[in-house]
């Protein structure tokens, strides 16, 4: 029974894996998929619905919206996925530093966590956002800034849990160099739970690196992005609706599949959470 | 108890230093691009006596620490300095928009209140039956959903087709506020019954729970007497937590909804490079949400007998 549980679940991390691949390979090979240029204008099939030919419809400048949502996934997931890699390394490599050698250097970058924790997340980002003027590589900046700290507690305290384990003193008696400790030993022993995290996060990242973009803070116009493509199709929202739900069904499936991978790779590789969490 | 407040207060002075000089810098890089901006406005190429005039007066020739040291007296009493827009002192204006913001959190919070602890509740209690299923498809669901497209949604549906709420603004009454609270409390709501029905679970599964069904405790009695009333803590830290996200969420909200709050002070202020409006608003809402977390904790503290114990 737990068995077969166990399997069913594998089942479900691979097939996600799979449709995760796939949108990632759609968004990458984005240019060569799309069935129109997603830049070019054409006022005179302005706030089309959909139809044959463009099958979500066009925006207000009779753009396809097909086209620009295909577009849009190469920027926003990109982004999301590059802004999560970041601070997933950054905040581990940094926890793992300040857990391991403890004293000063801990307290003090310790303590600048909590600062960068003490701000409402969005609250700050959108600061930061602001103040460099927007773009999607501000945002990302901007995000990073209150999420890394996450990163570092999370390895912190797995690295003070295993650093007085007897295998990390065998290893050191056994001649192996700080380095080599902590990469060796200790990284595999916690690479677990920090990619639970950074799956999971994907999702919020999306969802927070559009919201940026719907302000105005993230990737601008005329940029095809899920966000600000949201954004613009604002003030059409009764006459063409469709403009809004096409970037809208996009990030909301976007998230969905991320955030299922998320929940199958924490029941995959921490059983003892499920449990609790189903 | 005393002493455990004094301590929270002690720990939260370089919290509050951090805050404002990260605050503080943020804004100094800004006001550095500020002289490229006026170079810009002007036309042409400023000179060199007159950007030194400039910097002078808005005290950018002295030490940073300095620059830091003023600026933080002038703030503490109130003086934030003026919009760039209207002119008008920052603190103030400021204050005139938190009441709205306030009102929109505390009805979301309620709401969320409302939605989720009925029903994380009732998802634990029916684990893994089609109920709590249901449940979980739905905060899911909420989960995945980003704010500005339900605000939008609901929007689309409830003001524009069916012309039961306003599009926006907040004049008429309570029918306002109903479309914004329940944008986000959608979200909070869903990640809350999650949190909520895991909490109750954990306690659910603890071996006093089997003791007492085993001398004959009903499940309800169970339920309300010891579960319920050992989850509660717990769940009200959770909520409290997930008030910074709120406050984040309601800078959106309050934009698309053209709630008149900080929130879209602040965004409004972003598109206008009003400055010294974004850092009253970073600053503000940083201090509010540490001292919202302050008195959880103390709170939990004082109600929870395990850490009481600790203490004495």
């Amino acid at each position: 029974m737990q068995k077969q549980v166990r399997n069913n679940t594998k089942l479900k991390l691979i097939v996600l894996f799979i449709f995760v691949l796939g949108l990632l390979i759609v968004a990458a090979l984005a240019s060569y998929l799309v069935p129109y240029d997603p830049y070019e204008q054409d006022l005179n099939n302005a706030l089309q619905p959909p139809d044959r030919v463009h099958i979500l419809g066009t925006d207000r400048y009779g753009r396809d919206l097909l086209s620009r949502v295909i577009m849009g996934a190469q920027t926003t997931i990109y982004s999301a996925l590059f802004l999560v890699a970041f601070i997933t390394v950054i905040g581990t490599a940094i926890g793992m530093v300040c857990g391991y050698y403890g004293g000063i250097l801990d307290s003090v970058v310790m303590r600048i966590a909590d600062i960068f924790l003490a701000f409402p997340g969005m609250v700050f980002a959108i600061a930061v956002a602001g103040v460099t003027g927007g773009g999607i590589l501000n945002a990302i900046i901007a995000l990073a800034c209150i999420s890394w700290p996450k990163f570092a507690r999370l390895s912190r305290s797995q690295v003070i849990m295993m650093k007085n384990m007897d295998y990390i003193a065998a290893a050191r008696l056994a001649g192996s160099s700080t380095g080599a400790i902590m990469i060796r030993h200790i990284l595999p022993n916690i690479i677990g739970s920090v990619l639970i995290t950074a799956v999971l996060d994907i999702g919020t990242m999306i969802m927070e690196l559009a919201g940026l973009s719907f302000l105005g803070l993230g990737a601008a116009s005329p940029t095809a992005e899920w966000g600000s493509m949201m954004s613009n199709g604002r003030s059409m929202i009764q006459t063409a609706p469709w403009v809004i739900l096409a970037p809208g069904a996009a990030i909301f499936i976007t998230v969905v599949l991320f955030n299922l991978l998320g929940d199958t790779v924490r029941d995959v590789l921490d059983p003892k959470q499920k449990k609790v969490n189903g | 108890m005393k002493h455990y407040i004094l301590k929270r207060l002690l720990q939260l002075i370089p919290i509050l230093i951090g805050i404002t000089l990260l605050s503080f810098l943020l804004m100094h890089i800004a006001s550095a691009d500020a002289i490229d901006v006026m170079e810009q406005n002007t036309g042409g190429i400023l000179s060199e006596e007159a950007k030194e005039e400039v910097r002078r007066e808005l005290g950018l020739d002295k030490p940073l620490l300095e620059q830091y040291g003023i600026w933080l007296k002038n703030m503490l009493t109130g003086d934030m300095g003026e919009s760039y827009i209207s002119g008008k002192p920052v603190f103030s204006t400021f204050l005139s928009k938190l009441p709205a913001t306030i009102y929109l959190t505390v009805a979301s919070i309620l709401l969320t209140v409302l939605i989720s602890v009925p029903l994380g509740i009732l998802a634990a209690v029916k684990q893994n039956r089609i109920l709590d299923y249901i449940i979980r498809f739905f905060s899911f669901i909420g989960n995945s959903l980003p704010n500005f497209f339900v605000s939008l949604l609901l929007i689309y549906f409830f003001a524009l087709k069916l012309q039961w709420f306003p599009v926006m603004g907040n004049t008429q009454g309570w029918k306002s506020i109903v479309l914004p609270t329940f944008t986000l409390a959608i979200a909070m709501a869903s990640k809350y019954t999650r949190q909520i029905r895991a909490t109750v679970l954990e306690e659910w599964n603890k071996d006093y729970v089997l003791g007492a069904r085993s001398r004959g405790v009903s499940e309800k009695r169970i339920l309300y007497f010891s579960v319920l009333k050992a989850s509660m803590l717990t769940i009200i830290t959770l909520l409290a937590l997930s008030i910074g996200s709120l406050l984040g969420g309601t800078a959106i909200v309050e934009s698309i909804f053209m709630w008149d709050g900080v929130g879209k002070m602040a965004v409004d202020a972003i598109t206008m490079r009003d400055y010294p409006v974004i850092q009253a608003y970073v600053i503000w809402m940083a201090i509010i949400y540490v001292m919202v977390n302050l008195v959880t904790d103390i709170i939990y503290h004082y109600f929870d007998p395990r850490i009481r114990k600790e203490e004495c």
